[in-house]
């Protein structure tokens, strides 16, 4: 049996927004997302580290692309989740969703 | 109109452009905050868009740094690895300084055996492996005759059988000879003093293949059209004229004759030449087989293709043709071919081969005890690697540190054993010359492979055995690790621990065992009686110089008895006397003799005894007992009827059962003149403690003054020192023109005769010790870690009613068990390798019980020190203590 780690919930995140962006994943949509969707501020730093670190366990993947504003001065980067990635996201969410059955009242609750 | 575009700052682009990753990733990334920047300025100001660039560029260039920094040593990107060497480095050295004792220990342990492996080495290499200095030495070959009675022993060569084998062995494209050392007197321009000689055929050096280092050496018709030509050795060059090169061309007196200095020789050892100062060309007048006796000696120079067993066979058929052409001469010798190499450095190497052995066991020893060192501490920190690992450390970033402090041991034990091979070459090159007759001991220096070698070994130990462990802790895993921490080691590295102990024990029972064989064999040897009373007693040579002496013997004798007269007559001198060769220093000279009331023995079965010259009181200043009848006195003067005195050998074999007094000898030295021994003294050592006795037989000096020199022996009151200003001047007074030679005491003619027996002996001890404290340690090591590793049980133990004696007694039994056995291995390896020291062994045989039963008491002894201080600290265990610690 390979070891398998977890995903962090930063990770997880990174790859969920990438999911949701599609084929308009580029580094800065991409943190766009997650800061509208968990509202929150995401550092610069953290995000393209995190990036970065996926992309050594090979979770995700990037093209490069010439950007189609003139005033961009460098190209652009569009993110894809490998299947490796995919799977690690799912068993984590499972993992997750397991443990969290029967608690929908308790997690409510803190509401 | 457009304005003109507002751009980031550019400091802030280059701190940015600098730390972010190449290629696109990071161009990318610039791009995206130069992006936002755009959307910035056009929504809060060219200001704020600026001031919010900067600080998120650096905020971005921090992470960057922050992030290859903890995460450096796994992957090594970006020009990292000299810092992280250099952290590594740092971090060894600091817990390196937090374990003194087990630093200290290692890098002496290390040093040590690195030490005493380069001085050997060295000496070995210099001594018996490096080049002879000679143009193709492998091709020379002494030449030497050799008795069918004395078989096996080199003879100094008849000069005109010297003559038939060159003119006759085609073996040899030349061949040349030079004369024993004689005392000469140099003199250069009124400085008059005594030294050492040989005369030399003009050739000598052409067939040796030596050039001179400075000037030349014999021109061809030397000594016949061109006079007599002097090459000086470079170590008198040295002493007498201080490196001066304008001696060359000087003219100088030798013996009274004229001659020129023409040449000094390169520091390198002349083959025949061992503390010769001068050589003297002669010319070639090769004598005959009858007249002139053996005394020169003989190197020749292969002809191409020849090999030396060719040689040797063509030398056996021309030594066969002399022996049947002048069979009254050469009946019973043949002629006995040497390598040159073997010639020079054959009595030495086996005593240096035995050291050399010594201290590669010693080496071997200080890799065990390094080996065992790390394996403790590398099972101590084996749950320090566990949390490690499981903190997130890489095998490899632990290897790395790992290794960073076993090449600081290395590097450390390095430095200082070569301080140590450098002290210890010094040493043994100022101690050994005199005392050990070491040939080329001068070309002997500090030998830069032999360094690289044992420093890479040692490293090598220290990496096998401080990696190893460690990374099998940090491969098996934090939980395993921190789990069974507990439990102590595991059984396997227990079990090579053992082994090491126990082999280091061996090894060091096999060097005491063999410092005890060879310190017996001395004390035997020194145990000899020499026959005489060397104690209280000074040496030195005249050599009497001039026409006047050359001319008249009678000028001679007269000089050494009013010479010895005089000095008998000195306060502080008991007895005055002379001999042309004392005993155990160097060659003597010898003659066969017969009885003439018997018949003459056939041709080559005549015996042969020392010729001794004496002169004045020499027996008894040397106190050489008179047996029966009476010693040599002015009664022997040179018309007298001849009277000889003989040894109590040369009674006892040529006289069994009979009286010896009164009876004639023919003695073949001094003429056909019968000599009629008048007494019988007792048996001298002539050629060293350990050689068999031959006869002797004792001339006047004033009946057979055969030398132009005497060894002058004077017997003081007192120190014999005070005595060499007396003697000194008493020549002065005789003969302006004479000085006194190698003024010495008599003691260190002995103890130059025992030197090398004494001085392999003593450095075989000083090894053993070493070994002996190596073993101790590593046994010390192994005991303390597991003492500390069972304190647990012990203070159970201790908890349940067992007693310090108990304990101490539990402790005792593991140490004393590993010892037991590696005694015993290295008993029996003792026993089989006792062969390699036999021929230097004198009176004692291989298995000697003494010496073997010795060894192992010291190293059990040695072993219960070592094994005292943790079985101490284990009795002293507390139960409370030891059981809260869990």
């Amino acid at each position: 049996m390979t070891r398998r780690s977890f995903l962090g919930e930063f990770e997880q995140m990174v790859m969920l927004a990438i999911l949701q962006q599609g084929d308009r994943a580029f580094a800065l949509e991409v943190r766009r997302e997650i800061e509208r969707s968990a509202d929150r501020s995401v550092s610069r730093g953290a995000f393209y580290t995190t990036l970065e670190r996926l992309e050594r366990k090979g979770m995700v993947t990037w093209a490069e692309e010439v950007p189609r504003d003139e005033a961009r001065s460098g190209p652009l980067r569009r993110f894809a989740v490998t299947d490796s990635g995919r799977r690690a996201l799912r068993d984590s969410w499972n993992a997750v969703r397991t443990l969290a059955r029967g608690l929908d009242d308790v997690l409510e609750e803190a509401q | 109109m457009s304005e003109p575009r507002t751009r980031p700052p550019g400091w802030a682009r280059a701190i940015l452009e600098a730390s972010l990753p190449p290629g696109p990733t990071g161009s990318s990334v610039r791009a995206d905050l130069e992006q936002e920047f755009d959307e910035m300025l056009a929504r809060a100001g060219r200001g704020a868009a600026i001031r919010w660039f900067a600080w998120e560029a650096l905020k971005l260039a921090a992470h960057y740094h922050v992030d290859r920094v903890t995460r450096m040593p796994d992957d090594g990107m970006g020009g990292g690895w000299m810092e992280t060497t250099g952290r590594n480095v740092r971090l060894a050295l600091r817990r390196l300084r937090h374990a003194p004792g087990f630093a200290i220990v290692a890098i002496l342990t290390v040093a040590l055996g690195i030490g005493a492996n380069v001085t050997i080495f060295s000496v070995v290499d210099g001594v018996l492996l490096a080049p002879l200095g000679y143009r193709d030495s492998d091709r020379l070959v002494a030449i030497w005759e050799e008795s069918a009675r004395r078989p096996g022993e080199k003879n100094v060569v008849n000069p005109g059988n010297f003559a038939a084998w060159r003119a006759r062995a085609a073996s040899f494209a030349s061949m040349s000879s030079v004369s024993l050392g004689l005392s000469v007197t140099l003199d250069v321009s009124g400085d008059v003093e005594e030294s050492w000689g040989q005369y030399a055929h003009p050739d000598y050096f052409r067939v040796l293949g030596l050039e001179a280092g400075v000037g030349r050496t014999f021109s061809e018709r030397a000594s016949e059209t061109e006079g007599v030509e002097i090459v000086l050795s470079n170590a008198y060059w040295r002493s007498r004229f201080g490196s001066d090169p304008s001696v060359v061309g000087r003219s100088v007196s030798v013996n009274g004759n004229a001659a020129v200095v023409v040449g000094v020789l390169p520091a390198v050892h002349v083959l025949f030449g061992a503390g010769t100062d001068l050589w003297i060309s002669t010319p070639l007048d090769l004598g005959d087989q009858t007249n002139t006796g053996r005394w020169t000696m003989v190197v020749g120079r292969l002809a191409d293709g020849v090999s030396f067993q060719a040689a040797a066979a063509e030398l056996d058929a021309v030594g066969a043709g002399l022996r049947e052409e002048f069979p009254d001469f050469n009946a019973g010798w043949s002629i006995l071919p040497v390598p040159v190499l073997d010639q020079i450095v054959g009595d030495v190497r086996q005593p240096l081969w035995l050291l050399m052995g010594s201290v590669g066991l010693l080496l071997l020893i200080a890799c065990a005890n390094v080996a065992n060192l790390l394996l403790v501490r590398a099972t101590e920190r084996q749950k320090e690697m566990a949390v490690r690992t499981s903190l997130g450390a890489s095998g490899r970033t632990l290897a790395a540190q790992l290794l960073a402090e076993s090449l600081m041991l290395a590097v450390f034990g390095a430095m200082l054993g070569t301080a140590l091979g450098w002290v210890g070459i010094r040493a043994l090159v100022r101690w050994l010359p005199d005392a050990y007759a070491l040939p080329r001991l001068e070309q002997v220096a500090l030998d830069p492979s032999v360094l690289a070698f044992t420093v890479a070994l040692t490293a090598c130990t220290g990496i096998l055995f401080g990696l190893l462990p460690a990374l099998q802790a940090a491969r098996s895993g934090p939980a395993s690790t921190l789990s069974a921490e507990s439990r102590g080691p595991s059984r396997r590295t227990g079990r090579v621990r053992d082994a090491l102990v126990i082999s280091e024990v061996a090894v060091s029972v096999m060097l005491l065992a063999g410092a005890a064989l060879l310190g017996r064999s001395l004390q035997a040897l020194l145990a000899v009686d020499s026959g005489f009373a060397a104690e209280g007693v000074l040496v030195g040579r005249v050599n009497l110089v001039g026409d006047r002496y050359a001319r008249d013997e009678a000028v001679r004798i007269a000089l050494f008895e009013e010479l010895e007269a005089r000095l008998s007559a000195s306060p502080g001198i008991e007895a005055a006397g002379g001999i042309a060769f004392l005993p155990m220093d160097g060659p003597g000279a010898s003659s066969s003799y017969w009885r003439l009331d018997q018949p003459k023995p056939d041709a080559g079965e005549e015996p042969t005894a020392w010729i001794m010259n004496v002169s004045g009181d020499y027996f008894g200043a040397l106190q050489v007992p008179l047996l029966r009848g009476r010693l040599l006195d002015e009664r022997d003067a040179t018309d007298a009827p001849r009277s000889i005195v003989v040894s109590r050998t040369l009674a006892e074999t040529s006289f069994p059962g009979e009286d010896a007094l009164g009876k004639q000898l023919q003695v073949v030295w001094r003429g056909d003149e019968p000599w009629t021994i008048v007494g019988v003294v007792d048996d001298v050592r002539m050629a060293g403690l350990a050689e068999k006795i031959d006869p002797a037989v004792y001339m006047s000096y004033a009946q057979s003054p055969s030398f132009r020199w005497q060894q002058i022996v004077l017997r003081t009151q007192g120190e014999p020192a005070a005595a060499a200003s007396a003697f000194r001047a008493v020549l002065r007074e005789l003969d302006p023109g004479l000085a006194a030679g190698d003024v010495r005491e008599m003691t260190s003619v002995v103890a130059a005769s025992t030197a090398r027996p004494r001085v392999t002996a003593y450095l075989m001890a000083v090894f053993a010790a070493l070994a002996t404290g190596l073993s101790a340690i590593g046994l010390y090591g192994l005991l303390a870690y597991a003492v500390s590793q069972r304190e647990r049980e012990i203070g159970v133990r201790i908890a349940i009613g067992a007693r310090p004696g108990d304990v101490v007694r539990m402790v005792v039994r593991q140490g004393s068990r590993l010892a037991m056995v590696g005694v015993a291995v290295g008993l029996t390896g003792a026993l089989l390798a006792a062969r390699v020291i036999a021929r230097l062994l004198y009176g004692i045989g291989t298995a000697d019980p003494w010496s073997l039963v010795a060894a192992s008491a010291l190293l059990l002894g040695v072993v219960m020190v070592a094994c005292a201080v943790p079985a101490w600290r284990a009795a002293r265990v507390a139960p409370a203590e030891a059981l809260r610690g869990d």
